[in-house]
């Protein structure tokens, strides 16, 4: 592919993945009122806003709380909108994916072949899309696990830092991985299941 | 914005209802390829959306005076193109250029490596300069000729070639550089 035919195609599937507001007239209107309302009632919106903490105050007061206990560092792996730096390369403006995020929140473990299964599930691979948001990276991406419990450990690489990869686990169990590529240090909980 | 802080709530809304309407069927119809344009041009979900709505929100103020003026595509074009420039004037001195990134396009095969190649093109569009990247978005995606992308920026036929020819270049360069990153 040529670079003119090469940037129509980048320029378009880029435009074709922009966020849709399906009454976008309406939101302009609303914004419009908005603004008006702002600069005719600033009094107003103070208060609201006072009342708005007040009932917020009131309701924390009267809950009670109950500590919490974790089994396990693995919390179940939810589907959800990825960060918006995560998003790139998607096609979809708010891609919605199984994800796991690391301890700093800048790595996140994007997961193609969800559950992660030890041994490999018959069905799906164990694909990982790793997308970090931290400057500083170079190099291979070096994974060293730690599995709960017993302290099993397994290490991997996944070749040009942060990308697609393939991470099998020598058992199931909670992975606790120790992440380095480049300067960069992170760490992430993954489960794996038994198929 | 000014009749609102003359009129207040009241006055503006009078002001404003009898283009209700043709504002309203103008946005239906030519909706979602403003925000196709305004994405393109800035490559960032919020910050697209936030031009464009600014944008409409100034049309949507002084409609009569724009549809009296020129054509609504064109007013559009013209103001969120000068804002997105506007904007990145302000910010470029404070932006990093983006780090390494991988492999070559894959259109069929794997999901992740896909996902991979498209950040990696985004990626090279985002070494643009904002100009280069205005006259590229205009030419590839709106399909407008050099004289066109002229009138839209206020500048010549020659400085519009000028930054095509650059900004090719540049996207080519980076796209090639990554892949023998890749290789290494």
């Amino acid at each position: 592919m040529n670079t003119d035919d090469l940037l129509t195609t980048t320029i378009s599937d880029l435009a074709s993945r922009a966020p849709h507001d399906p009454d976008l007239a309406r939101t302009v209107r609303r914004r419009s009122r908005w603004r008006v309302a702002v600069a005719a009632a600033p009094v107003a919106a103070a208060l609201a806003v006072i009342v708005v903490v007040a009932a917020v105050v009131g309701a924390r007061g009267g809950r009670t709380e109950h500590p919490t206990t974790v089994p396990s560092a693995c919390t179940p792996v939810t589907t959800a909108v990825l960060p918006t730096w995560a998003r790139g390369g998607f096609s979809d403006a708010e891609p919605s994916m199984p994800f796991v995020t690391s301890s700093s929140g800048h790595l996140v473990a994007i997961l193609f072949g969800a559950p992660l299964s030890s041994p490999e599930a018959k069905d799906h691979a164990n694909k990982i899309l790793w997308v970090a948001n931290a400057a500083g990276g170079s190099g291979d991406m070096v994974i060293a696990g730690t599995r709960e419990g017993d302290g099993m450990t397994m290490t991997t690489t996944v070749p040009g830092g942060p990308g697609p990869s393939l991470v099998d686990m020598p058992g199931p169990g909670c992975w606790h991985l120790e992440i380095t590529w480049g300067t960069v240090h992170d760490s992430i909980e993954l489960l794996y299941v038994a198929p | 914005m000014r009749t609102a802080r003359r009129g207040g709530a009241v006055g503006a809304r009078a002001n404003l209802a009898p283009h209700d309407g043709d504002f309203t069927a103008y946005v239906l119809a030519r909706g979602r390829d403003w925000e196709r344009y305004a994405y393109a041009l800035t490559g960032d979900p919020d910050k697209a959306q936030d031009l464009l709505q600014t944008v409409l929100l100034k049309m949507y103020r002084r409609w009569r005076r724009v549809i009296e003026v020129e054509l609504p595509d064109a007013y559009v074009r013209r103001m969120v193109t000068h804002a997105y420039l506007d904007s990145r004037r302000a910010r470029s001195a404070t932006e990093v250029p983006i780090a390494a990134v991988p492999d070559t396009v894959s259109p069929e095969g794997d999901p992740a490596t896909r996902v991979v190649d498209r950040d990696e093109l985004s990626h090279a569009l985002a070494v643009l300069s904002p100009h280069q990247r205005a006259v590229l978005v205009l030419r590839h995606l709106d399909g407008l000729d050099d004289e066109a992308i002229a009138a839209v920026l206020g500048c010549s036929v020659g400085t519009v070639r000028s930054h095509a020819s650059r900004g090719r270049e540049r996207f080519r360069l980076r796209l090639a550089a990554t892949d023998q990153e890749d290789r290494r």
